[in-house]
């Protein structure tokens, strides 16, 4: 998969030395900036339905997306065709595009001069994904669904899958950079229903991230279909949730998806720049009570928003959204990072090469304090517990939430009690941080593909328990 | 840019060459899927023209099938060694699966529909220059107030030829072109924000009216601004044809899905024929939907994924529940015929059931008709959540609407949210309009529900 090997099928020379004579030609026409991606990747999917493969598949994906920057505008094109007359088209369409759009703009813009990068690097991976044949994912899969069924007789529908994806891509630039970066996904998931006298609930638990299948055979992957049909099983019993306002426990994942969706996407410098979030204007100011502190850490080798360096090249870094309170960054782009007169923070990610890099979060999480949950739940006396997540909805620019729980607890004198299903809360990002009693000290990151504009990237949230006070719940309203 | 030519190639060729390689390998089926595509895409990001691009997207994908057992590759390299590897990687795949008894057949050759308004020259010959036009002329017609703070437009065209072959003998292509153009538009007037949207999509270029999407998706973030709490109650509720598209997209549409239905994953289950809402209520999922212009729904072909022809299916009517929606596979589990609904995005993809259009039929009235005869009662503009499948339960934030109050607008809702199982819903509509608007593949008017649960801010 090695573009040294694939050089000679490509363009019949040196395809770096090709490429950068074409950012050279189109420089001197008078652009600005020019960048290109170039993906060569490999993927397997595998998905078992009640015991039986719904789909296997496996294919290679490989093509080229190229930026073309001029007077504040962006041209982007791309093809999947890597041969040399496609390759100048596209350069030359990205251009052409660029101009026009330049011609058009009424903000312009510069961009900062970049250090170049020359680099090789290689996602963590101990057992290769590529090298493991795909009847061993495929017996991974079965076994899963076996396990789901075999759990419980109320279990009445499996859906196990398992994903992996490897690739290689190269970045150059105008710049000078010249990145290749080897990267490696998996991805294991199990999705189960149980019935009981017409109640049907679901139950869900996923494992993934940048690593080899060295995870996959991990005691966490292994019993991942048990996990999920406990899930679904115990909800079986639950009860639907008095609507109402509470003193809530978020758990880990909750507490993590509130971080990613109600104030990551907020602290995401294009949605600053286009008028889209309730953040902008207020770096440096207090948000949330000192106790709050939110990272953004593209650095943690091994997680599923592991990066090191991003779309455009630039190395990846640890960044403090909120530090004690205090608003102190957004995360940025080569563009926005300019425009706003901040430093890079490497956040800019692409899909793929059909894609063009935007600000993206990475592994989002709220950092720990001292509490157990033992002192939560007492501090919080009578309350919820809400643990778990389905899918949430979050308007940046109003700062407003709403999220589904996969579950609850009625906490009833320090203590977890009563099963309720059904839970949703909604609210004011910047109340429930100013709400906050307590922050535990177990973290915990949950993995999910984020999307924005159309574009899904591999990303995780996290934190731990968090006590919040006055968080309207609403169940079956 | 565009030449207002397709672009054509020998893909047919191409498709059969891979048929026979992959009917040497001891397989029992084998079923070709290619599409080329080419998108032009511009943004305006607050009021000035961010990013434009140009994306060309063509590839074959093919599922090879041995006992049931079915594997997928694609390539987006028509070299043949390539397209030898990709079928060896299907046939592969198929052969190490577990065997589906459940697996019948694919469909076979059948005549399809001629199908007219699925071509806009126009739309062929378009270029970036005009495209950015049409962005501007939608960002201009938002600047109405000086309480707006910001206007992103979002600007897509493109067309695309499908190809579907497989050994039972189907050998079919079929084309389209589509324009999508939506402005989402904030507003701020202290301490209050608030934001709108509009949007049109077609597959004609003449249908598009920039001035409306700006203007409307303004005048929507300016009535949002200053929202009160409302008392926790049960209202009448007019629901506006955006939010009706969102609740049926999933309570209809992935609800009816055969899969869901199958695996007993659906609220849906085992009522067919049986009275399930108001007699008003008429449903179908139509594949060959033409609008009154004679332009084809952005749902309408001649064929689905699987090369089933395109139909009609009455999905509701008079308030009955008539049909599922099915695929290939999952018709042959229940010994019937497909409806043609399974869905494809692209080569990369393989058939998932979905609606084609769906229609909603109405009988009279209109949203503001409908507010008119209200003395107190709730308009849900959209909801920006989903009910829950498995049991029907709606329960989320209505994230744009608004108190009626004396057959008028009085004033935007503040976190409000809203309860109802969708069952309930159906039985309590008492009025559904003929102020159709197309959102995407649905196709609906207004709808007045009865009595709906709606929690204020507690």
């Amino acid at each position: 998969m090695a573009y040294e090997k694939s050089n000679k099928i490509l363009c019949g020379e040196n395809v770096i030395d090709f490429l950068e004579k074409l950012i050279d030609q189109t420089l001197q026409k008078g652009a600005e900036f020019i960048d290109l991606r170039m993906n060569n990747s490999s993927f397997n999917n595998i998905t078992i339905v009640n015991g039986k493969t719904r789909d296997i598949i496996s294919a290679i994906d490989k093509g080229i997306g190229i930026r073309v920057f001029i007077n504040g505008a962006w041209g982007f094109s791309c093809t999947d065709k890597l041969d040399k007359d496609s390759l100048t088209e596209t350069i030359d369409s990205a251009y052409k595009i660029a101009n026009t759009a330049g011609d058009l703009a009424k903000i312009h813009f510069k961009l900062e001069d970049q250090s170049p990068y020359k680099k090789r690097v290689s996602f963590p991976q101990k057992i290769s994904l590529l090298d493991t044949p795909i009847e061993e994912k495929l017996k991974l899969a079965i076994d899963l669904d076996k396990q789901s069924k075999e759990f419980d007789a109320r279990i009445i529908n499996t859906n196990s899958s398992y994903a992996d994806f490897v690739g290689e891509s190269l970045l150059l630039n105008s710049f000078g950079t010249e990145l290749t970066m080897n990267v490696n996904f998996i991805r294991v998931a199990s999705v189960n229903y149980a019935f009981e006298a017409g109640v049907r609930q679901r139950g869900y638990e996923s494992i993934g991230g940048t690593a080899g299948f060295e995870l996959a055979e991990s005691e966490k992957a292994q019993n991942l279909g048990i996990r999920a049909s406990e899930k679904a099983i115990r909800l079986l019993a639950a009860t639907p949730v008095e609507a109402g306002k509470y003193t809530v426990i978020m758990d880990p994942i909750l507490t993590g998806t509130f971080i990613h969706e109600a104030f990551g996407h907020a602290c995401e410098a294009d949605a600053v720049l286009a008028g889209e979030s309730i953040l902008a204007d207020r770096i440096g100011e207090q948000v949330g009570l000192e106790s709050v502190t939110i990272i953004d850490d593209p650095t943690l080798s091994g997680e599923f928003g592991y990066y090191p360096y991003d779309a455009e090249g630039t190395p990846s870094q640890q960044t403090y959204l909120v530090e004690n309170g205090v608003l102190k960054n957004f995360l940025h782009s080569m563009e926005t990072s300019g425009r706003l007169n901040a430093a890079p923070t490497g956040n800019a990610r692409a899909q793929n090469y059909q894609s063009v890099p935007i600000v993206r979060m990475s592994n989002t999480y709220l950092q720990p304090e001292s509490w157990n949950l033992e002192e939560l739940l007492e501090e919080v006396k009578n309350g919820l517990l809400l643990e778990g997540w389905v899918y949430g909805y979050c308007e940046p620019s109003k700062g407003a939430f709403t999220f589904k729980c996969r579950q609850a607890s009625t906490i009833e004198n320090g203590e977890i009690k009563k099963l309720l299903r059904d839970v949703g809360l909604s609210g004011m990002t910047l109340e429930v941080l100013n709400n906050i009693i307590g922050i535990g000290q177990d973290v915990e990151f949950d993995i999910g593909t984020c999307g924005k504009q159309g574009q899904s990237v591999p990303v995780t949230g996290g934190g731990p328990h968090v006590a919040v006070k006055d968080v309207v719940v609403g169940g079956l309203i | 840019m565009w030449d207002g030519q397709m672009m054509e190639n020998n893909y047919l060729e191409y498709g059969e060459k891979c048929l026979e390689f992959a009917q040497t390998e001891n397989i029992d089926l084998a079923e070709i899927y290619i599409t080329n595509g080419r998108i032009i895409n511009t943004q305006i990001e607050n009021n000035s023209i961010k990013t434009a691009k140009f994306l060309y997207d063509h590839g074959i994908g093919i599922r090879c099938i041995k006992n049931g057992s079915i594997g997928f590759s694609f390539s987006t390299d028509f070299e043949w060694k390539n397209l030898k590897n990709m079928v060896l990687t299907a046939v592969k795949l198929c052969k190490t699966g577990i065997p589906d008894p459940d697996f019948k057949e694919l469909p076979y050759a059948s005549s399809y529909p001629s199908i007219r308004g699925m071509v806009d020259k126009a739309l062929l010959a378009i270029d970036i220059n005009k495209a950015m036009d049409l962005c501007l002329r939608t960002a201009n017609s938002a600047q109405i107030d000086s309480r707006i703070t910001s206007i992103n437009v979002d600007f897509n065209c493109g067309d695309s030829q499908r190809y579907i072959l497989n050994t039972n003998g189907i050998k079919a292509d079929s084309k389209g072109t589509f324009i999508q153009i939506s402005a989402e538009i904030a507003a701020k007037e202290d301490p209050d924000a608030s934001s709108g949207f509009e949007f049109q999509a077609s597959r004609f270029l003449k249908e598009m009216d920039p001035e409306f999407i700006g203007n409307s998706a303004a005048e929507l973030a300016l009535r949002s601004l200053h929202t009160q709490n409302i008392e926790t109650g049960t209202y009448p509720v007019v629901f506006h044809p955006i939010a009706v598209s969102s609740l049926f997209s999933s309570a209809i549409g992935s609800a009816l899905n055969a899969e869901a239905i199958q695996y007993k994953q659906s609220y849906l289950t085992d009522r067919i024929n049986t009275k399930i809402a108001s007699d008003q209520l008429n449903i179908i999922d139509n594949g060959l939907f033409l609008n009154k212009t004679g332009i084809a729904g952005l749902g309408t072909a001649k064929f689905d994924g699987e090369g089933v022809p395109h139909q009609k299916t009455s999905l509701i009517s008079s308030g009955i529940l008539k049909n599922h929606l099915y695929d290939s596979y999952t018709a042959g589990k229940e010994n019937r015929e497909s409806t043609g609904n399974a869905m494809r995005f692209n080569y990369r993809s393989v058939p998932s059931i979905s609606v084609t259009n769906l229609q909603v039929l109405g009988d009279s009235g209109d949203l503001n008709s409908f507010i008119s005869e209200i003395d107190n009662g709730i308009l849900v503009y959209d909801t920006g959540d989903q009910p829950n499948i498995a049991t029907g339960d709606f329960s989320g934030l209505i994230s744009t609407g608004f108190k009626i109050e004396n057959g008028a607008i009085a004033y935007p809702l503040k976190n409000a949210m809203m309860g109802i199982n969708m069952l309930d819903f159906f039985k309590q509509i008492y009025q559904i309009g003929i102020d159709y608007k197309t959102i995407y593949n649905v196709i609906t008017p207004s709808i007045c529900v009865a009595d709906v649960k709606i929690a204020g801010s507690v």
